[in-house]
């Protein structure tokens, strides 16, 4: 997380050797990102995605356009359809192999650009907040599915101005200027209200809002929680009382 | 300036495979400096709507009344109101293009045939409507912002039109939280000192229950729920089954009156919802 300008698409970028830093050094499984012979088994392994699906869509149909990695590194088509359909099927998308992608929804746009990386079977996604444009609905469609691929093994790096969407994670970068200035589970670093306003973040209203109850004396067992885990702790609490 | 937008019907592509009904059948009055939320999922109508609204799209059916005009009605007509009704679409500052703040704000009153010696008062005028010094920034190239400054620009072109009703089109998608409030504090300003008329479409629920006076939601080209926001998400079925999430708040709070907590429905204040949660656990506690 970081305010615009705050060097979060940069980091995204020397993850995978898109840019290689001006000093420093970024290792994918020991591979070093500035050695040139390396780029191509890098990017293999970490995927980007980006805050537009239209930007990143290439194909006229959607099965095309996430066979175009997969051509371009040269497998055969056999392996090619192979991994279309099972990477289509990942994001339940299968249905609409034939759409031209124009006629998508921002959500389903999103989700095929997700299936063109993981056709690749990457082992780490690096999102770029992919959720920014879409609607609630599309934005939920895709949290799940990166809580699912999580799940199944890949890592999972995403950049994301939304905290419901942070808490999702296992830990929490906030850069400010170019430099960390918070790293920590999401309670650590979400409960700390007045650096992430400092850092031009907003904190999320249940942070606040249980902030302000315990400081009306409420007893909550932690301030950072998604809302469903809120409403849980306060029905715990009125049971007790 | 009041808006009546009666019956609108709007087909792309009419009598090709792909057709699509994108309004059907709606019917909708904004008032004089009324501030209008315009909600609904992605594909609902909301933009082909506005662009109705301020002459951009003509409707296959069904006629708009700017204050008791048709303006569809001839040529005439229908170049006076896109000057009256300034549209801001999404991602305003790409259309930002010349090489200071100075000139990108001018451009739209010189193209309306604005007096050359009137320019600078009226740039300087809409700049500082939306917060920004004009001595500080005329001068400065528009890249050189940050997107919540760059994002006042483009409005700030607008305003120097003199627009009657100002339509916003998902005018915070994409930026940082503070660019986000600083947007949002000055689209307020505009509401409450101007008195300005403003349409704002957006997918950000607690963006619009904080400044909506009245939400329309739109579903499937058609109005499917509309009054004033505390009516709206006191109906949290009915808003999720248009596909859209409620607030935090009124959502957190539609889940405890589910598990029997006694509150009210639809709250948007932090303070008060702390409160009344803390009356609640004092109550059961005897």
């Amino acid at each position: 997380m970081g305010a615009n300008g705050s060097g979060k698409s940069t980091l995204a970028r020397l993850m995978n050797a898109l840019l290689v830093p001006s000093e420093g050094q970024v290792l994918v499984d020991d591979m070093d990102t500035r050695d040139p012979s390396s780029v191509w088994r890098i990017r293999q392994r970490v995927g980007l995605v980006f805050q537009n699906p239209d930007n990143q869509i290439v194909g006229t149909v959607v099965e095309e356009d996430i066979a175009f990695g997969l051509e371009n590194l040269g497998f055969p088509s056999q392996e090619i359809k192979k991994r279309v359909n099972w990477a289509l099927e990942k994001v339940r998308m299968l249905d609409y192999r034939n759409h031209p992608p124009h006629l998508l929804s921002g959500g389903q746009k999103q989700r095929v650009a997700i299936a063109g990386i993981l056709a690749m079977k990457p082992r780490c996604i690096v999102l770029d907040e992919p959720t920014s444009l879409l609607d609630p609905r599309g934005r939920g469609e895709v949290r799940e599915l990166l809580l699912e691929l999580n799940r199944e093994g890949i890592t999972i790096v995403l950049i994301t101005h939304l905290i419901e969407e942070a808490m999702l994670a296992r830990r929490v970068l906030v850069l400010n200027q170019g430099m960390v200035a918070l790293l920590g589970t999401p309670e650590e670093v979400l409960s700390q209200t007045e650096k992430l306003r400092a850092y031009h973040l907003e904190p999320p209203i249940t942070v606040r809002l249980a902030q302000s109850l315990a400081a009306s004396g409420v007893r909550l067992p932690r301030m950072v929680m998604p809302l469903e885990e809120l409403k849980e702790a306060l029905c715990v609490l009125k049971r007790k009382t | 300036m009041r808006i009546e937008a009666k019956n609108l019907t709007f087909i792309y592509g009419a009598g090709l495979p792909w057709e699509q009904k994108a309004l059907d059948n709606v019917s909708l009055t904004v008032d004089d400096g009324e501030f209008l939320g315009l909600i609904g999922e992605t594909g609902s109508g909301k933009s082909t709507l506005v662009q109705i609204l301020n002459g951009l799209l003509r409707p296959t059916s069904g006629e708009v009344f700017l204050d008791g005009v048709n303006i569809f009605q001839d040529k005439v007509s229908l170049q006076k109101i896109r000057f009256q009704i300034g549209l801001i679409f999404q991602f305003p500052e790409q259309q930002l293009f010349a090489e200071t703040v100075f000139d990108d704000v001018a451009f739209g009153p010189k193209n309306l045939g604005v007096p050359t010696r009137e320019i600078p008062k009226r740039v300087e005028e809409a700049l500082w409507k939306v917060g920004l010094n004009p001595i500080a920034f005329s001068r400065r190239s528009p890249f050189s912002l940050s997107g919540g400054e760059k994002r006042l620009v483009a409005i700030a072109g607008i305003l120097a039109m003199k627009p009657r009703v100002l339509i916003l089109d998902e005018v915070t998608a994409g930026l940082d939280p503070k660019g986000k409030k600083e947007v949002l504090a000055r689209i307020q300003l505009l509401h409450q000192k101007e008195r300005a008329t403003i349409i704002m479409v957006t997918h950000d629920m607690d963006e619009v229950a904080a400044l909506a006076e009245r939400i329309v939601i739109l579903k499937k080209g058609k109005v499917v729920l509309q009054g004033k926001p505390e009516e709206i998400f006191s109906q949290p079925e009915l808003v999720e089954k248009q596909g859209l999430a409620l607030p935090t708040l009124p959502k957190l709070f539609s889940a405890l009156r589910q598990s029997g907590w006694n509150l009210p429905a639809a709250i948007f204040d932090l303070r008060e919802a702390s409160r009344l949660i803390k009356e609640e656990l004092n109550h059961a506690a005897g």
